[in-house]
């Protein structure tokens, strides 16, 4: 599986804070690669400056060879965000944010044309509500259409941040399995979430992260299976706690 | 056992009145309080300036014992007297009776005395007189044979400040204060002539009115002048006001809205740069100002039309004099103005957008606009009431300081034709705002937009912790 996004020895600096601490991880093709991790514990802040929003302070993040930090507008054509708790212009309906993101995105009118199409069909649980003001919207509406607005150009990484937080059960399953649909059309997803057991079931590999260092990466079963844990909870309080005694501080490096 | 319950009144009454009391909500207090304390001061100042202390039995004042007084400048009036006869003489003799207390230029011409007045060495101080009035050959004359007789009356104006609307109505004064004294010895001639007309006798003396301004004469009142030219500059900075407000709270609120639904972190990773982001939200909120205030302009000129306000109202000779005197908006006026209104509305967009970006929610943004509020009121209140221009030196070097008022001031400095401040006002303002859009426009370009506030927020956060930590230990 080829690389699609490189993440080496990542640092981030919020004045005299070290908020990420030389984080690296790949992430290969139609892959879905998740981070977890507490809250604060430096997901946000890694996800944010791969999809170029903020600049990195050490360490290098190439996205199919290009440099995150040297061509931001050009990674920005091969990447879309779902930020965490992210809304849309409540006064405009569905079907126009979508439009309009669309046109942002897309270099012609029918590549806009065709990345609305398939986000209809993404939010088609929707129906009628597509064609109503956005502030009618219930969360797990506008989640829907948020993840559809995220996918909808085809990017070869989607990076959804929390893509379920918030959600109730059914709306949760629901994007659970669209994210995992993803993958079968090649597509790469990149997500966080501190909700350990949701990650089990949707991600192909795993990185385990907290105060800004990353402890672990690898599938959830040889996570599990290394750790010897019931599930990645464990493997998250197991390998902090081992890897904090053994070096004194932790952290995968390589 | 007998407890007294705590009243928990005060508890809540204390937190509440915490809440009210932020940094934030006593920083206007404090700014209104110093604006109005200030102004006070500054009008204070303004009659003072103008009262000079005299020796009443200088020629022509007072054939009594010497002794000092404080009178107006404004009672002082420059007299030519080109009839020199016996009534001319006793107008100049009895007039300080009325108040007026006159002087007499050297010069016979007219303009060449008013130019000599605007500073005149009275009683060894130099004072600014703005009345002349001449008593023109054939006055005596005119009015022995039973005709009304006319005094020529100029007004100067060198400000459109409330110290040019006293000298307005200062030259009205004398002719009144003329024709009383007239009235009183016309009437021990004629008084017993049954055929004599009473209105000549009770107002002989009819002004002839001139203004002077921007060395210039012409033969117009000064109080239409100065009526014009408040409509003018009360009509423009209200316009100037609303334009800056708009654009500047559209902006801030923009980017916060979007700070708040993170549309603006989902718009900053499409592949669009953010420097059309930023023009995008600059040029709608300028333009929704400008339709603001194209619409309000409309509707005010309308309104002002139909009071008899607008210029559309005035002779044509009243307008072909303030043509000459050069009040008059003509392009290179307009042009002025709307350079320096674009300045102050690129000022306003710049401190919005650095607001914006160190503000993560609209109560707070509601809070920080405030204090910009009250740096775009101070110079558009000023400006309402006074001439800037008038003011002492170290009041006018301070609210030039505040590039808003440049604009505010703008058809002022125009009418007065002081183009230095014009030209410093343009080039002051455009550093200004070149160094403020910088520092903007690298904030937005950097991932500060996104931290910025989220530092500051943890900032207040902590010094709130800090103080309920101190509380603990004082416990």
């Amino acid at each position: 599986m080829r690389n699609l996004l490189e993440v080496k020895n990542v640092k981030k600096l919020y004045g005299k804070k070290e908020a990420v601490k030389g984080v690296s991880f790949e992430v290969g093709e139609g892959e879905i690669f998740a981070l977890i991790g507490p809250n604060g514990a430096g997901k946000t802040t890694t996800l944010r400056m791969i999809s170029t929003l903020i600049e990195i302070n050490g360490g290098q993040i190439t996205r199919g060879g290009v440099d995150v930090k040297k061509s931001p507008e050009k990674v920005r054509e091969l990447l879309t965000y779902l930020p965490d708790e992210a809304g849309a212009y409540k006064n405009m309906t569905g079907i126009s944010y979508l439009r309009f993101m669309a046109s942002l995105c897309a270099n012609s009118d029918e590549e806009a044309k065709k990345s609305v199409e398939y986000a209809e069909e993404i939010c088609s649980s929707l129906g009628d509500a597509l064609y109503e003001k956005i502030k009618t919207y219930s969360k797990g509406m506008m989640r829907k259409l948020l993840i559809a607005r995220a996918v909808m150009t085809r990017p070869k990484l989607a990076i959804l941040d929390e893509p379920t937080s918030g959600l109730d059960i059914i709306n949760g399953l629901e994007v659970r399995n669209f994210i995992k649909s993803l993958t079968q059309s090649g597509m790469s997803v990149l997500l966080s979430s501190h909700n350990m057991l949701e990650i089990d079931y949707v991600s192909d590999r795993v990185g385990i992260i907290d105060k800004g260092l990353l402890y672990a990466v690898g599938t959830p079963k040889e996570l599990k299976e290394k750790y010897n844990a019931a599930n990645l909870e464990e493997v998250f309080v197991q390998c902090v706690k081992e890897t904090e005694s053994k070096t004194g501080k932790g952290g995968e490096t390589a | 056992m007998n407890k007294t319950r705590k009243s928990k009144f005060p508890i809540i009454f204390k937190k509440e009145l915490k809440d009210l009391m932020t940094p934030q909500a006593l920083i206007p207090i404090v700014i209104l309080f110093f604006l109005f304390y200030f102004m006070g001061d500054i009008i204070g100042s303004l009659s003072d300036d103008h009262t000079v202390t005299i020796n009443i039995d200088e020629p022509g004042i007072s054939d009594g014992p010497p002794a000092e007084m404080t009178v107006s400048a404004n009672s002082l009036v420059g007299f030519i007297d080109e009839d020199n006869s016996e009534l001319s003489n006793y107008i100049k003799d009895n007039i300080r009776n009325f108040g007026v207390i006159p002087v007499f230029p050297e010069a016979a011409d007219p303009e060449t005395a008013m130019n000599q007045l605007e500073s005149y060495d009275f009683a060894g101080e130099e004072v600014k007189i703005q009345t002349l009035i001449v008593i023109p050959r054939g006055f005596e004359e005119n009015l022995l044979i039973g005709n009304y007789a006319s005094v020529d009356a100029y007004s100067s104006i060198d400000s459109f400040g409330m110290t040019s609307m006293i000298a307005g109505a200062s030259a009205h004064t004398v002719t009144s204060a003329v024709n009383n004294l007239l009235s009183q010895r016309l009437y021990e001639i004629y008084g017993g002539d049954p055929n004599i007309n009473i209105n000549y006798i009770k107002f002989p003396v009819y002004s002839n009115d001139f203004t002077y301004l921007n060395n210039i004469t012409q033969n117009v009142n000064a109080s239409m002048v100065l009526g014009y030219v408040t409509s003018q500059t009360v009509f423009l900075p209200i316009i100037i006001f609303i334009i800056i407000m708009m654009s500047t709270q559209m902006l801030a609120a923009s980017i916060v809205n979007e700070k708040t639904d993170k549309t603006l972190e989902t718009i900053m990773t499409t592949p669009m740069s953010r420097m059309s982001v930023l023009l995008a939200k600059i040029l709608s909120a300028a333009i929704y100002a400008g339709i603001y205030a194209g619409a309000y302009s409309v509707s005010y000129k309308r309104f002002m039309d139909s009071l008899g306000g607008s210029d559309g109202n005035y002779p044509d000779e009243f307008i072909s004099s303030l043509e000459k005197f050069g009040i008059t908006f003509d392009i290179t006026a307009f042009a002025i103005i709307g350079a320096q209104l674009f300045l102050s509305v690129l000022c306003g967009l710049a401190i919005s957008m650095l607001i914006g970006m160190i503000i993560e929610d609209m109560k707070t943004l509601q809070a920080y606009l405030m204090p910009v509020m009250f740096l775009i009121m101070i110079p558009y209140l000023l400006s309402m009431f006074l001439d800037i221009n008038t003011l002492p030196a170290i009041a006018k070097i301070l609210i030039y300081a505040l590039p808003f008022t440049h604009t505010f001031t703008a058809a002022t400095n125009l009418f007065t034709q002081n183009y230095t401040l014009i030209i410093f006002g343009i080039i002051y303002q455009a550093i200004f705002v070149g160094a403020l859009l910088t520092v903007a426009v690298k904030i937005f370009n950097s991932d500060k937009l996104f931290t910025l506030g989220q530092i500051m927020a943890k900032k207040n956060k902590g010094r709130n912790k800090k103080s309920a930590f101190a509380n603990l230990l004082k416990k």
